[in-house]
């Protein structure tokens, strides 16, 4: 009865409670494995820039329309496709390399975003934008991110081959550019969506971390990209659980409680995932030595 | 008939050339270059580093565009290409099998929706079966060693069920035993009425398993048919003996 009172109790005692942990799983289960797909094509710090770039979106967005769901969401989708299409370009059309170009817009966007936000509003707002308010989701921001994460999911299933066969031979498509155009931009759009309704959640700065850090912990269980992808849902949705519990007794903000949480299985995959962890690599080191 | 027509190649930063005096086209890759090659032939692409090979290679294969000039190509051959590239540009950080990566051979019948069915399954088996990769299947591509990579991108281009197949130097770093088995089936594929065009630097290998040889030098055809007088194989590193050729272009074999 005490171990019901401590784990679970507070989910059903408290409805923001529910509501957050619905609304992080419905994250785990879309943005987590397109994470491990971005990680598998090295744009892991892509999904980071994107992040930052929807903050000056929803921003004019928040500005024009108030804390308005949709007028933010949109806003971000755009302003983050954007940043996504304008940064290929500029790699593509100068010398600069991508991640280069990345870096740029992305500290460009997040000084234009905050500069917006404080045209209008208070501090208190920024705060909301820049950390999310995974406690505070109220039904359309849940509908919100269940929507994108049965979207994401669908397109998943459907583009599943082309998506991995692009990112492990580029070259293969090169022959065939309006292929390479669909695939390359359909999945920039599945990050952008997620990534906008992670942000509702976690805020643009924590909303790449339940996207990419489960996937990358993953890598060390499975020998798979569906079984990364599996084990990545799984962490996203434990960490989720167990950093909203921690969030609620320690009373600590609790988006940053659930992406420490995913930090804390890193780590220990890190050091003990089989696949390729420190600890299987040294003992595979000293059996062949 | 593939037909190549004035075929010129310039890289695109460094479109130049035009001011300058000389004739030859200093920053082309490929320049005025006019050939034909016959269908259903086996064709060895020879020349140093940097005489063209791989960019005639692209062209073809609908890589790159050319500068200038034209190419000509049966339908059944250009709707059917298969291309080799020099060096494979997997990324090994990604956890596929050889099942897996020979299985992208059936793009082309397959597409990204449709279902691999139990025949395309026996048609993967078969195919990695010909390279010599059937205890491989369900091994990761990080544990293949380089020739067993080669072999596997073999498997995927018999896959490909191309009828013309372009490779760029496929046996560069594969050992002996690798490079014989590669051409057998090469061999195997000419048999079967496929085009071949395969770049090469061994021209031991080139005269002793190719039934024609072209041989570019300084960006243009020297030479193109291997049974011409003029040629000897010790006259290979011979640039006077190569540009003295290059004026007159002989229709091949």
């Amino acid at each position: 009865m005490v171990m019901h009172d401590f784990w679970i109790a507070p989910f059903f005692d408290f409805d923001f409670m529910a509501r957050a942990l619905v609304g992080a799983f419905c994250l785990a289960l879309g943005a987590t494995p397109v994470g491990v797909l971005l990680m598998f094509r090295r744009l892991s710090l892509t999904g980071d820039a994107i992040a930052h770039a929807i903050l000056p979106g929803a921003a004019i967005g928040y500005v024009i329309a108030g804390m308005s769901l949709f007028a933010m969401a949109f806003g971000g989708f755009i302003a983050g496709v954007l940043v996504a299409l304008l940064s290929g370009y500029v790699s593509r059309a100068t010398q600069l390399r991508e991640d280069a170009s990345l870096a740029a817009f992305y500290l460009i966007s997040l000084a234009l975003g905050v500069i917006i936000v404080s045209l209008r509003g208070g501090n208190v707002d920024l705060l909301h934008l820049l950390f999310g308010s995974i406690l505070a989701l109220d039904n359309p921001t849940l509908g919100l991110i269940a929507g994108v994460a049965v979207i994401s999911l669908c397109c998943l299933a459907f583009f599943y081959r082309a998506w991995v066969l692009e990112a492990f031979d580029p070259f293969y498509f090169q022959s065939k550019p309006v292929w390479r155009a669909c695939v390359h931009s359909s999945f920039l759009i599945i990050c952008v969506l997620n990534l906008v309704s992670g942000f509702h959640a976690l805020g643009t700065l924590m909303a790449v971390g339940i996207m990419v850090l489960p996937g990358v912990s993953a890598r060390f269980w499975a020998r798979t990209i569906p079984g990364t992808m599996l084990i990545a849902i799984i962490i996203a949705a434990f960490s989720s659980y167990l950093g909203l519990l921690v969030a609620f007794y320690a009373n600590l903000p609790a988006g940053p409680c659930i992406i420490l949480v995913i930090g804390l299985v890193y780590v220990m995959s890190v050091c003990i995932g089989f696949q390729g962890g420190l600890l299987s690599s040294s003992v595979k080191h000293n059996l062949s030595s | 008939m593939i037909s190549l027509h004035n075929l010129t190649y310039t890289y695109p930063y460094s479109a130049r050339c035009r001011d300058r005096v000389s004739t030859a086209c200093v920053s082309a890759a490929l320049y005025n270059v006019t050939l034909h090659i016959p269908d259903k032939s086996m064709v060895a692409l020879l020349g140093a580093n940097g005489s063209g090979k791989s960019t005639l290679l692209k062209i073809l294969a609908g890589v790159i565009q050319p500068s200038e000039g034209e190419y000509l190509m049966p339908h059944a051959l250009q709707s059917a290409i298969g291309y080799l590239s020099q060096h494979a540009q997997f990324d090994l950080g990604i956890p596929l099998t050889v099942f897996e990566v020979a299985a992208m051979g059936l793009w082309r019948q397959r597409g990204a929706f449709s279902a691999i069915t139990l025949a395309d399954r026996a048609a993967i088996q078969q195919a990695l079966h010909r390279v010599g990769l059937q205890n491989s299947m369900d091994k990761l591509l990080q544990e293949l060693s380089g020739g067993q990579l080669q072999r596997l991108r073999f498997a995927r281009l018999l896959l490909e069920k191309a009828r013309l197949l372009l490779l760029d130097e496929p046996f560069n770093a594969v050992d002996e035993k690798t490079q014989t088995d590669l051409i057998e089936i090469l061999q195997t594929q000419h048999e079967l009425g496929c085009t071949i065009i395969v770049a090469l630097h061994d021209k031991s290998l080139a005269y002793q398993y190719f039934s024609s040889q072209i041989l570019l030098s300084h960006h243009q055809v020297s030479l193109s048919p291997i049974k011409s007088p003029a040629f000897h194989l010790e006259n290979f590193h011979s640039q006077k003996m190569c540009l003295s050729v290059s004026s007159q272009q002989l229709p091949l074999s």
